[in-house]
């Protein structure tokens, strides 16, 4: 047996165990332990130094080397006075091909090896998977993909939190990349940095699941205009603040107007004695900074709001490109399709397909100062009607704690604000209190998946999406015929 | 043929499509389409040519007959001159199989302007020249279910963008952001797969009038229907007028003028039946009909609702029909109209086969004969095979049930 280590001392959770001379232990490795009534597996979430020898004799030892006057002096038998003792906890133990949670410790002693191939069988492939990357052992990656059950992930809600350069888009692009074909969900993609289309058309069967709108369309995307009429006043909750007298103006001039309500509140028509002209000036100036007439437009693409939708409960994966919209505009693009999305779900007497949203900069939304709005509902009650989130962030700490526990999947990427990092750990599925330095040490790529639909928080090494797209990609179409 | 990148001259064309010749079962309904079809080449008397976008019949292989009427009159608009150039629409394309598009073509009658061919992933588009006009046309047909969508896709959209002079796009496709509130959900074609920088786009296969601008485009137009193709459209037809586009080319700009074609007026008449009995219902309906003026119009009868007692069949809907008096054609549709629930009936089997057996036994209580019901049901659930004419399937299948019903006699 290749043992790499052996257990000395320690407790529940943090267990001391000596590395073998000439290994090399890393933090957030995997480990098992091979034990009567199973296999513990443990992960390394702390190294420190050990010594058979006095302090201020090593102190001394080092003075004599530094000083030159004993270069050539060395401990008798190095290997076994010096030593590293790595801190582990358990995850699971494995026990007839099953992960159950860990409740004994280790035998005293025992050896601790690497893990196999067979200690993971218990990673089993969901009927509806949602592929997140490969297992991750410390920095290497092992050849095991890490599934969850996609369908309740995303209507549990899922968290992306992450500093800047640490792969949040690359995850979101291999995730989506797998979900393309996947009749289980919809998914709508608020895409600020027009990257998604370009890369999920790749797919050899984008034709058929990818739907992309734009402001400024090519090669197959649809024109994305969406038609004052398909507004309603609360789609700007949580889009851009309104004074009390002025939301009460706004949904005035709904009950009025009806469908033609935008068209005259810009117009500058009257709504009678109840409604100041400042207030209406106000709303006139300030809807039209939001409705420039490029992306909401008086006439034409009535039906893109229902089309959409569709698309979406028809498990397609609808991007939309907000790269050249303002955050106002951006998010009430998101608001009117979400509120019509989520509308006819409450309507409808399935919650299948899973439908989830991603959308970039969370906080936006989801915030305490964003006050109530379509998203925060989503968060709270969405999972009820089939529909999730899978919000992104590099600040989860804005975000209250009560949402924070509602996002049910966490997929946590580098990240070296103390601040945020401990907003994640105390909302997190597994109890992460000793993976502060694991998270701030995880490098581009590398992640930890704490969900409630995982037996443990998984390490996980994310696939660069253009290797992971082009390994995946299928053989070059038939040539075809035209007539 | 005029010389290349010379000024061209004024012209005028004319812009049909989905007229559907041959959708109807009701003879009436089919000789008002032919009407309007007649109608509308006689007033295309200024056109240099005509464009028909797809649609012209209302299956691959339409009855002969109306197909004679179509012909003759569409020849004689070409020995007066006149050019048609035509792509195929989603209901007269059929896979792998010449249809009448192909027959009329090779007659000389009509021009197709899908030309192209693939050259790798690209599909390379060619244009049509019309020889009097000097008006470049280039076209996409359709495809079922809209699979033409894939060959929008490969468009080498840069080469058909390079071409100079008067430039016509025809196809048979709803586009993406064009579509009217009735085809939300539908797919279409994005604008963004279109080339870009034609003069004219002539689409079909919207039924809906649309004449729209687009930056970086042109003048999207679609006719709508020219009379009608279904029970819809019928609808439509008592509110806007259907027809289609002349228009006129004067220096190099395309301006549009809808011309209305006239056939019959249409008359909308409905009634509720629910908490009636089958008599009752008729009874009203007598009633409606005969203070209905429904001389030379078409008539639309919708009855919805539960019954209280009787069946929808026992309405005497002939003697109903036969009410309207003078109508041009009464068309009933009780698609909402149904019957007092029938108690439960379980039945258990192990194919599908005995299951329908034991229902019919069930549902007959000895009280009729249920040996015909298999084997009428068997020549009822037949399928159309792909490219045969609706009427024409439907009458065989109805010969093929009687002979049965006649070998039980």
């Amino acid at each position: 047996m290749e043992f790499v280590g052996q257990i000395v001392s320690g407790a529940f959770g943090e267990i001391l165990a000596r590395q073998k001379s000439g290994e090399e232990l890393e933090i957030g490795e995997l480990l098992a332990c091979d034990e009567p009534n199973g296999i513990q597996l443990l992960q390394v979430y702390d190294l420190e130094y050990g010594s058979q020898i006095q302090p201020e004799t090593i102190e001394l030892m080092s003075g004599l080397r530094l000083e030159g006057k004993g270069e050539k002096t060395s401990f008798f038998e190095e290997e076994l006075r010096h030593y590293v003792l790595a801190k582990v906890k358990g995850l699971v133990t494995v026990r007839g091909g099953k992960a159950v949670s860990t409740k004994t410790l280790p035998k005293f002693f025992n050896g601790l090896r690497r893990i196999r191939d067979a200690d993971l069988s218990f990673l089993d492939k969901p009927e509806k998977p949602l592929f997140l990357g490969r297992l991750r052992s410390g920095s290497k990656a092992i050849d095991k993909r890490i599934e969850l059950d996609g369908e309740k992930v995303l209507s549990h809600h899922v968290l992306v939190p992450a500093t800047t350069g640490r792969g949040k888009s690359n995850l979101v692009k291999v995730m989506l990349y797998e979900l393309l074909d996947k009749d289980y969900c919809g998914v709508l993609v608020m895409d600020p940095h027009n990257e998604y289309h370009k890369s999920l058309k790749k797919h050899a069967k984008a034709g058929e699941w990818l739907k992309s709108y734009s402001p400024n369309p090519e090669g197959g995307q649809v024109s994305l205009r969406v038609n004052y009429a398909a507004l309603k006043p609360w789609h700007f909750n949580g889009v851009m603040p309104f004074s009390e007298a002025q939301q009460q103006t706004l949904h005035l001039a709904y009950k009025t107007w009806e469908k033609d309500w935008i068209t005259r509140l810009l117009a500058g028509d009257s709504l009678g004695d109840k409604v100041q002209d400042v207030t209406l000036n106000v709303l006139q100036r300030k809807l039209g900074l939001i409705l420039d007439g490029r992306v909401f437009v008086k006439n034409g693409s009535e039906t893109i709001v229902d089309d959409v939708t569709g698309h979406l409960l028809d498990s397609k994966k609808v991007v939309i490109d907000t790269s050249r919209l303002g955050s106002e505009a951006e998010l009430l693009v998101a608001s009117v399709f979400t509120n019509a999305l989520f509308n006819r779900r409450k309507a409808a007497q399935t919650d299948k397909p899973v439908v989830s949203i991603v959308l970039e900069e969370a906080p936006r939304v989801l915030s305490e100062a964003a006050g109530a709005n379509v998203f925060s509902s989503i968060a709270r009650e969405g999972r009820k009607f089939g529909v999730g989130l899978i919000a992104i962030t590099q600040l989860a700490s804005l975000i209250p704690r009560e949402v924070l526990a509602n996002l049910n999947t966490k997929i946590i990427l580098g990240n070296e604000m103390k601040q945020e990092r401990e907003a994640l750990i105390a909302s997190a599925s597994q109890d992460l209190s000793t993976d502060d330095k694991a998270i701030a040490a995880l490098d581009k790529g590398e992640a930890i998946v704490s969900s409630v639909f995982s037996r443990f928080a998984v390490p996980i090494s994310i696939p660069l999406f253009e290797e992971h797209a082009s390994a995946a990609a299928a053989s070059a179409p038939a040539r075809k015929a035209f007539v | 043929m005029r010389p290349k990148n010379c000024k061209m001259g004024d012209f005028v064309f004319a812009h049909l499509s989905d007229v559907h010749l041959g959708a109807f079962r009701e003879p009436e309904l089919r000789e008002l389409n032919c009407l309007a079809f007649e109608r509308a080449l006689d007033a295309c008397g200024t056109a240099d040519f005509i464009i028909i976008a797809g649609d012209l019949f209302d299956s691959p292989l339409p009855d002969l007959s109306v197909a004679d009427r179509a012909v003759r009159k569409m020849r004689i608009l070409r020995e007066q001159g006149k050019r048609f150039y035509v792509v195929y629409g989603s209901h007269d394309y059929s896979p792998g199989e010449k249809n009448v598009i192909d027959l009329l073509e090779s007659t000389g009658l009509i021009t197709k302007v899908s030309l192209g061919e693939y050259e790798g992933e690209a599909l390379r588009l060619r244009f049509i020249e019309d020889a009097e006009t000097g008006a470049k046309i280039a076209g996409m047909s359709a495809r079922k279910r809209g699979l033409e969508r894939e060959h929008f896709g490969c468009l080498d959209r840069k080469a058909l963008e390079a071409e100079d002079g008067f430039k016509i796009f025809v196809f048979h496709s709803g586009v993406e952001e064009h579509k009217p509130d009735f085809l939300k959900g539908v797919d279409g074609v994005p604008l963004s797969l279109f080339p870009k920088g034609f003069d004219y786009y002539a689409g079909g296969h919207v039924h809906a009038r649309i004449d729209a601008e687009e930056k970086g485009y042109g003048r999207i137009v679609f006719p709508g229907p020219l009379f009608a193709a279904d029970y819809r459209d019928l609808e439509d037809l008592r509110e806007n007028k259907h027809g289609f586009y002349l228009v006129r080319v004067a220096g190099g700009k395309a301006k549009t003028e809808f011309k209305p074609v006239e056939t019959a007026g249409v008359e909308v008449v409905e009634c509720g039946a629910t908490g009636k009995s089958a008599a009752d219902l008729r009874e009203e309906l007598l009633e409606k009909a005969r203070a209905c003026e429904a001389k030379g119009k078409i008539v639309l009868l919708k009855v919805h609702g539960e019954l209280s007692s009787g069946s929808p069949g026992e309405v005497d809907w002939n003697a109903v029909r036969a009410a309207f008096e003078g109508a041009a054609c009464v068309k009933v549709n009780r698609s909402g109209l149904s019957a007092p629930l029938a108690s439960g009936v379980k039945i258990e089997g192990n194919s599908r086969r005995e299951v329908e057996e034991k229902l019919f036994h069930e549902l007959a209580e000895g009280k009729w004969d249920e040996k015909p019901c298999r084997p009428l049901l068997d020549e009822l659930k037949a399928a159309r095979p792909e490219g045969e004419a609706k009427q024409g399937f439907e009458e065989r299948v109805a010969a093929k049930a009687e002979k049965v019903l006649e070998a039980l006699k």
